[in-house]
């Protein structure tokens, strides 16, 4: 039952949400629009990395999912900076 | 009834991180867009590590996925308010429905902090 539901339910919404932040990450008219795309494309793969860590039963996966997101918002953080600095979105 | 209840947390994770991306592609704003990303992806990615600390079950498994929950909710206030600082502070323009904005005048124009120092907040207020 649960490799149906994460075949065909939650592998599939997370792709998804990938691609339409890509899309956002793509048209996003300022470049903080790019960043919380990518901050979302980020998170999606963080919760791909839990997904695949139940599948597989690899409990190791979650270290790898907590180091992700401690660099996901260290970018965050340094893109804001550069913004900052560079002045003008 | 744990194998119904960890699909119900995967699917409502991924369930809430999708509806940030559709928030994310269809709000009219920035600042909406952040709101709607932070809030929604942080309860789903919050959802997700919930399942997996409920699948293993272990002791290690789960305070590593509490850990991992609490970083993200200190963390992701963290981003979001920058962005959205500096995002204003630039002068993105706000959605043509917006009526009220209670940040107007209350930055100076060197792009530093707040203008109302305390003095004037307590003297004004």
């Amino acid at each position: 039952m649960i490799s149906q539901v994460t075949t065909w339910i939650v592998f599939p919404l997370l792709f998804g949400a990938m691609a339409l932040a890509f899309v956002r990450l793509v048209l996003g008219p300022t470049l903080a629009d790019r960043i919380v795309a990518f901050d979302l494309i980020a998170a999606s793969v963080a919760g791909i990395i839990v997904v695949t860590g139940i599948v597989q039963r690899r409990p190791v996966l979650i270290d790898v999912t907590t180091i992700w997101a401690m660099i996901a918002f260290l970018s965050v953080i340094g893109f804001a900076y550069y913004i900052e600095r560079r002045g003008g979105v | 009834m744990s194998e119904i209840l960890l699909c119900a947390l995967l699917v409502c994770g991924a369930l809430f991180i999708f509806i940030a991306a559709v928030g994310l592609l269809r709000m009219p704003d920035l600042f909406m867009r952040l709101a709607c990303t932070a809030k929604s992806a942080t309860l789903g990615l919050g959802l997700l590590l919930c399942g997996l600390a409920w699948y293993f079950g272990e002791l290690d498994i789960t305070s590593r996925a509490l850990a991992t929950i609490f970083f993200l909710l200190f963390t992701t206030p963290v981003a979001t308010h920058r962005i959205a600082r500096v995002a204003y502070l630039d002068g993105i323009r706000l959605w043509e429905g917006t009526f009220l904005d209670e940040l107007k005048g209350r930055y100076d124009a060197e792009r530093n902090l707040a203008s109302v120092s305390v003095e004037e907040e307590a003297g004004g207020g």
